[in-house]
């Protein structure tokens, strides 16, 4: 097993199972490697089979590493009512992707959040985990704009 | 040195004492989930760097939320020999006025004054009287409340376990544990009537008394918080605001049902890093006061509590899905019976309850369960959380006995659509729930009057909509939640959600067909052939929505029907 992820791996202070391990590596690594699904099967005396279930099964667990910068914005009812789908165009005119991914320089990932539990102050975004409550449009394009210097429209 | 609580009780209300009669400006900032969302950590930021700046002492600490979560980021400051203040809407700016204004020239900017408290005779600080200072408490947002489980919301800093004893923490657990047997606190349970607060509203005492009669150690307790209903926020804000209350709940429940031995998981989402990272530090103190682990405040009783985190899953807030995700599995429901008193998760005797059920325990135990009884309804006993969210001028959590109508709570208490609209429809219950149209607005707050009118209260989720909400539309994006979080065990409702929420989107783009729309009818019919209440309920969106707005519907057709 590789090091690093025996050490994430055996550095778990709670309860050890294939979930909570999975957990524990995207925690420290952003993603899942090939490596840890093994690794996690090895630890949790789980066949490769029943981890990788695990792994997709749970929407957060990712298998490439997320793009420079993550977009996250949230589409669920209150923030649809109060607009969200507007913030969702502008994202998505802003990384040239359609739907949730990573561009293909690596830049940007862009997620839809079924709920960020702000509700209160939607419509709600996360960008690089930092959350904002009564995103606008133009706040949006602002925070957009900020990442790397280019206007977003 | 035998166990003396007293002395710890004391000790704990002498330190909240001195922070409110304080020799430096003690200053709170709203840091719950809608407190970091408006900028709760730059408002902390610019507070340091000004007192910093003027060379001035002060101490600035978090609390949760104070459920005006419109109005965070909400900051309080108690001044030497002053009541408390509080002030909302602040900004870096406003920061920066707090500290010139207010804590340097002594004028509390009014824009930004909320209210004060401030009462000596029940310990809570200076006197209001001949400050001319309004009361916080008698805000149109709090005058209708009754707080039992989010009294210290906002109100104390989450991370210190002594602010939480200060306010009669842990007593009841001391009660429960020296002047009580299992048998008399699930008596109380059983008087106080107190229904489960997950969405189903089954009745406490009942399952309480299953697992008391199971055989073990161990047992568990399963806190659920996992709380994936889009719209609903009250279990984040208890976590957040007061987890020591939750916490102690859970350990009087494992008191209660002879769970001695055995130990409590709360659940919560990954992801979730304030509730996360407030109910680890709780648990940690909590073991650290003796109020955990071996002997727990010197008796007999053993108990353990860890938290447990679940990957993003709706389904995984149903209780045999718990217990899967808790087992490290995929989340997804198993059969029943046997039910988890008998088999539950690692195929032994536990209990899932949701966060408020477990934090309205202390209450009950310190008050007795008639107290509990003499609150709300016939049926629906205690307070409901409202999270009020949408078209409505001050959305956020509003604790208020069952039986206050929802206009009430929308209007009065919340101040209604913003001007110039009108309400035209209401989601409550989140995305199993249904909707309602503006005329059930007089309708009380209550479990099964609302079931019967086709929406639920659910876990606590309101979603207000002003006439600009194609309801058809919101069908769709609730269609599309159901079908996204769909486990995929069962067929009907892996299949049917998602015809459903295929349907609605033609519907949506006016390419409907009449056959279309009826089946989306019907479909829920079989989707209750499924294991849980993901697919019992999944149809509940397109019925109360057709009943209500049908003319909507229709209108997303091809062609019109033929009547």
């Amino acid at each position: 097993m590789d090091a690093d992820l025996r050490a994430i791996l055996e550095g778990q202070t709670r309860t050890v199972t294939v979930l909570s391990s999975l957990i524990a590596i995207q925690e420290k690594l952003s993603f899942l490697p090939p490596a840890a699904i093994s690794a996690v099967a090895e630890l949790t005396d789980a066949s490769v089979n029943e981890v990788y279930s695990v792994a997709t099964f749970y929407t957060h667990f990712r298998f490439s590493p997320p793009g420079e910068h993550q977009i996250e914005l949230c589409w669920g009812p209150s923030c649809h009512v109060l607009l969200a789908p507007r913030l969702r165009r502008i994202a998505e005119e802003f990384t040239g992707m359609g739907e949730d991914g990573t561009t293909s320089d690596n830049k940007y990932t862009l997620r839809g959040l079924e709920c960020a539990g702000a509700c209160a102050l939607a419509p709600v975004g996360k960008v690089d985990g930092k959350l904002y409550g009564r995103m606008t449009e133009d706040k949006l394009k602002q925070i957009l704009t900020d990442l790397n210097g280019r206007k977003a429209s | 040195m035998p166990y003396d609580f007293r002395r710890i009780q004391d000790n704990a209300r002498a330190q909240w004492q001195a922070l409110l009669d304080p020799a430096t400006p003690q200053i709170f900032v709203g840091m719950g989930i809608h407190g970091l969302a408006a900028g709760g950590p730059d408002v902390i930021e610019a507070l340091r760097a000004s007192l910093k700046r003027r060379g001035l002492e002060a101490d600035t600490r978090e609390t949760g939320g104070l459920g005006l979560d419109y109005a965070e980021v909400i900051v309080s400051v108690i001044k030497p020999g002053a009541p408390r203040l509080f002030f909302g809407g602040v900004t870096p700016e406003g920061a920066e006025r707090l500290v010139s204004e207010y804590l340097v020239n002594g004028r509390a900017p009014e824009d930004l004054f909320l209210g004060a408290t401030g009462n000596p005779s029940t310990g809570s600080g200076h006197s209001l009287e001949g400050t001319g200072l309004p009361d916080l408490f008698q805000r149109p947002e709090l005058r209708l409340q009754y707080r039992i489980i989010t009294k210290n919301c906002g109100i104390i800093d989450p991370t210190d376990i002594g602010h939480y004893i200060a306010h009669g923490g842990y007593g009841a657990l001391h009660k429960a544990i020296f002047e009580m047997t299992p048998e008399d606190i699930v008596d109380e349970l059983g008087k106080s009537n107190l229904r489960g607060r997950g969405g189903a509203a089954f009745p406490a005492a009942m399952k309480f008394r299953f697992l008391q009669g199971a055989p073990g150690p161990p047992k568990y307790h399963l806190c659920n918080g996992e709380e994936g209903d889009a719209g609903a926020f009250n279990d984040k804000h208890l976590l957040e605001s007061d987890p020591h209350q939750t916490l102690e709940g859970i350990i009087l429940s494992g008191y209660a049902t002879k769970a001695g031995g055995g130990k409590g998981f709360v659940f919560i989402r990954v992801g979730w890093d304030l509730p996360i990272n407030r109910m680890q530090k709780a648990i940690g103190d909590a073991y650290a006061a003796g109020f955990l682990g071996q002997n727990i405040m010197g008796s007999d009783f053993t108990f353990d509590v860890e938290l447990s985190l679940t990957g993003e899953s709706y389904v995984s807030g149903e209780e045999t899905a718990l217990m899967e995700s808790v087992e490290g599995k995929r989340a997804m429901p198993r059969y029943k019976p046997p039910f988890p008193a008998a088999y539950g998760v690692w195929g032994k005797p536990s209990n899932i309850n949701n966060v408020k059920t477990y934090s309205y325990i202390p209450s009950i135990v310190q008050f007795g369960g008639d107290w509990f009884a003499g609150i709300g309804t016939e049926r629906s006993k205690g307070t409901a959380l409202a999270c009020l969210s949408g078209h409505v001028k001050r959305p956020g959590l509003y604790e208020v006995p069952f039986g206050v109508t929802l206009r009430q709570v929308i209007e009065e208490a919340a101040g209604g659509v913003p001007e110039g609209r009108t309400l035209k429809v209401l989601q409550t219950g989140g995305p199993l729930g249904g909707f309602l149209p503006a005329s059930a607005l007089d309708m009380p707050i209550d479990f099964d009057g609302m079931v019967a009118a086709g929406a639920m209260f659910g876990s606590g989720g309101i979603i207000v909509g002003d006439d600009t909400v194609d309801v058809v539309d919101l069908t769709r994006v609730l269609a599309e939640f159901n079908a996204e979080e769909s486990c995929g065990k069962c067929f009907p409702c892996r299949l049917g959600t998602r015809q459903m929420a295929d349907i609605l989107e033609r519907l949506t783009h006016k390419q409907g067909t009449e056959r279309e729309l009826q089946a989306a009818m019907v479909i829920g019919q079989t989707m209750k052939s499924s294991l849980c209440a993901h697919g019992h309920l999944a149809e509940n969106p397109i019925k109360s929505g057709y009943r209500y707005f049908e003319e909507e519907f229709k209108a997303g057709l091809k062609a019109p029907i033929a009547t």
